[in-house]
């Protein structure tokens, strides 16, 4: 059985909200994200983020933004953060999920992406700019499908409930609530509108729902208790790793990664 | 003329596939606002009301239908085919991107819109919906790279006076591709009360088609002014193409009579052989999905976009519509490339015979016509789309051409506008 499948089936028994945080591939090294997947798996993440830096990251904020732009300076390939993966994926046991553009992996070709991305270690697949409209095309998730893979949907505030039941259609158990209209980022108050928004998701999509874009504090993940089955952060921990003064920036994203989870058990 | 709404055998289906290319591959956030947009566009197509209001406004706001003019001179030097000059550089606002951006401003005013927002390479697709947003209401900015700041100063200035904010870009490349990326980034927070006035033939679906639909006006003018000539219809089409709004715009109307040839110009920048050095895709371009669309990108091994150069603001882009990347596909039409150089030959020449100052983009175009003419009679003809005027392109040209007399003005200028601060501040 998938990793992920069996993680929201224990944290659905233990009636608590699961917390996803992010990693940007070779963002500030290889090695380095390497130690901070290893040290999220020991602080009680339950599933980890890994995205493949991109030229044109079209859905993130500055603090994302920067962070691709500063590994693929450095030459980090595509090939480079698979290899990674596998190293990663033999040092931890959590669920690990691919965050890309599509173009990574159309270029790559998208089927052996997915053979490449099962044999090392990869859990599922968030691919924010490949909606279902284009599943006929693509095949993203009869691929995923294949290679044991979970492909997330996508839904948004602005999603009608038409719409939400032709996205419905195509989830594999877990989407991604985008939280607000917007970019990733931190912010400082959820959106007031995110509870309706969420039992409006809640009636139509099967599965788990894991909210991410601007959540940086442990109010708002207890905030989603009960409303939401998976909470995300990205940008509020690489903020604190970039903030954080010389070589102390593992200790700040553990010291965040406890600030987030304090209480919450 | 014909109807400005009609449809061809290269149109896309319904979801907006040209082919292979298209689409809309689009994040969650911004599926609502597309289909919106989509919704507004054909209902808009089917009334014949919005087709009357676009047409006066292209008549007595731009000031269409644009000349169509037999370049006497350049075609008797070149001793070749008769050339022909499709003027957009006559339009209010100095280039065809006014076509596009009336159009959607009706269309935002029909979804009841209040804002609009913009990228913008050369400045003039920003000017073109500044001008817009400030007839009809719309708070509006602007986004542009920083690089294309620093060498389109003048537009940017414009823009602000027409009361558009214009935001600096200083991500990526810090050109055209960065710009959308920005506008796009914009679009996903202001979506419920913003259209973006996306400024080419690219991006998701409607976005290719609808731009395109509103720059047929070009063509459809053009197929009426060349039997004014004596021609039945033109031999040969020629644009410059960058997103490929300009030459949709003339080519549209052409494209399933096959004995119109079609050739579409691309930025060959300092050396087509180097990713880097040029906006050709054609030149070592692959397909990709960016953006928001499926097309023919230049890009690395990895997918990632390459950064690009052209001496003008408006080619230097990395993708290109996806319509044009079906056309090329399928053999309809045929891409080239025009150096810097010869595009700045071009304009020189077009200037000295003709009088006419081309937009450094257009100069593309020409400089195509310029290579073709002589292999072709005399009873032949090619009509050029000249996109816009050359005026914004100051800067660059009298660099380009080494201008000493511009550089002391500018001196001079500056030593004036030094004096007056100096005396202002006493």
């Amino acid at each position: 059985m998938n990793r992920i499948a069996n993680r929201l089936a224990v944290l659905r028994t233990g009636k608590r909200i699961g917390l996803m945080t992010h990693v940007v591939i070779g963002y500030p090294s290889l090695e380095t994200s390497l130690e901070l997947v290893k040290l999220m798996a020991e602080e009680g993440v339950d599933f980890v983020e890994m995205q493949l830096p991109f030229s044109d990251p079209v859905a993130d904020g500055p603090t994302l933004m920067r962070a691709n732009e500063a590994a693929l300076s450095q030459g980090v390939t595509v090939a480079d953060c698979l290899a990674t993966i596998r190293r990663i994926r033999t040092a931890v046991d959590i669920p690990l999920f691919v965050m890309s553009y599509y173009n990574l992996l159309y270029n790559y070709g998208t089927e052996r992406f997915c053979a490449d991305a099962q044999a090392a270690g990869v859990d599922g697949l968030i691919i924010p700019d490949m909606p279902p409209d284009e599943e006929e095309r693509e095949k993203l998730f009869a691929l995923c499908d294949a290679h044991q893979l979970i492909n997330s949907t996508f839904v948004s505030p602005a999603c009608s409930d038409a719409r939400l039941a032709e996205i419905a259609g195509q989830c594999r158990g877990f989407t991604y609530c985008f939280s607000t209209y917007g970019i990733t980022g931190a912010r400082e108050e959820l959106d007031p509108r995110l509870p309706a928004y969420l039992q409006r998701v809640r009636r139509l999509l099967p599965g788990a729902l894991a909210v991410g874009f601007g959540i940086k504090k442990h109010e708002h993940i207890t905030a989603l208790q009960g409303k939401a089955d998976v909470a995300i952060v990205g940008s509020a921990l690489l903020d604190a790793y970039t903030q954080a003064v010389q070589d102390n920036g593992l200790e700040a994203v553990r010291l965040c990664i406890r600030d987030l989870l304090c209480e919450n058990d | 003329m014909g109807k400005l709404f009609f449809s061809t055998n290269y149109d896309a289906d319904t979801g907006g596939h040209f082919g292979e290319f298209g689409g809309r591959y689009a994040p969650e956030l911004l599926m609502p606002a597309l289909k919106e947009l989509e919704q507004a566009y054909l209902s808009a197509k089917q009334d014949p009301n919005f087709e009357q209001e676009l047409m006066d406004l292209y008549a007595n706001y731009s000031g269409r239908p644009t000349p169509l003019y037999h370049a006497v001179n350049l075609s008797q030097q070149l001793g070749g085919a008769q050339i022909f000059i499709k003027n957009e550089g006559i339009n209010h606002s100095g280039a065809h991107k006014i076509n596009h951006c009336l159009g959607q401003a009706l269309l935002a005013k029909r979804m009841g819109k209040r804002r609009l927002i913009a990228e913008t390479g050369a400045g003039q697709h920003g000017l073109a919906t500044a001008t817009v947003a400030a007839k009809f209401g719309f708070a509006c900015t602007v986004f542009m790279g920083e690089v294309d700041i620093a060498r389109q100063r003048p537009n940017v200035f414009w823009m602000e006076q027409l009361g558009a904010e214009v935001r600096s870009v200083s991500f990526g490349s810090r050109t055209l591709k960065d710009a959308v990326n920005a506008a796009l980034k914009d679009w996903f927070s202001s979506v419920e009360d913003t259209h973006y006035v996306l400024g080419s033939c690219l991006g998701p679906h409607p976005f290719p088609s609808m731009n395109r639909d509103f720059q047929a006006i070009i063509g459809l003018e053009v197929q009426e002014q060349i039997q004014q000539y004596g021609f039945a219809k033109p031999d040969y089409l020629v644009a410059c193409v960058g997103g490929g709004s300009n030459a949709m715009g003339l080519f549209n109307t052409f494209l399933d009579d096959d004995a119109v040839q079609i050739i579409g110009v691309e930025a060959g920048g300092r050396d087509v052989g180097m990713l880097g050095e040029h906006a050709a895709r054609f030149q070592g371009g692959r397909p990709g999905v960016v953006e928001g669309y499926k097309s023919f990108f230049l890009q690395n091994g990895d997918g990632q976009i390459a950064a690009t150069h052209s001496v003008c603001a408006g080619l230097d882009y990395a993708g290109i519509g996806p319509q044009l990347a079906f056309l090329k596909q399928v053999g309809r039409v045929r891409m080239t490339y025009a150096l810097d150089t010869e595009a700045i030959a071009a304009f020189k020449l077009l200037a000295q015979t003709e009088g006419i100052l081309p937009a450094l983009e257009s100069a593309h175009a020409v400089a195509e016509a310029i290579k073709l003419a002589p292999t072709l009679g005399k009873d032949k003809t090619i009509v050029v789309n000249l996109s816009g005027r050359g005026d914004k392109d100051i800067f660059i040209v009298t660099e380009a051409l080494g201008d000493a007399k511009w550089l002391e003005f500018l001196r001079s200028k500056v030593g004036q506008a030094e004096q007056i601060s100096t005396k202002g501040r006493k």
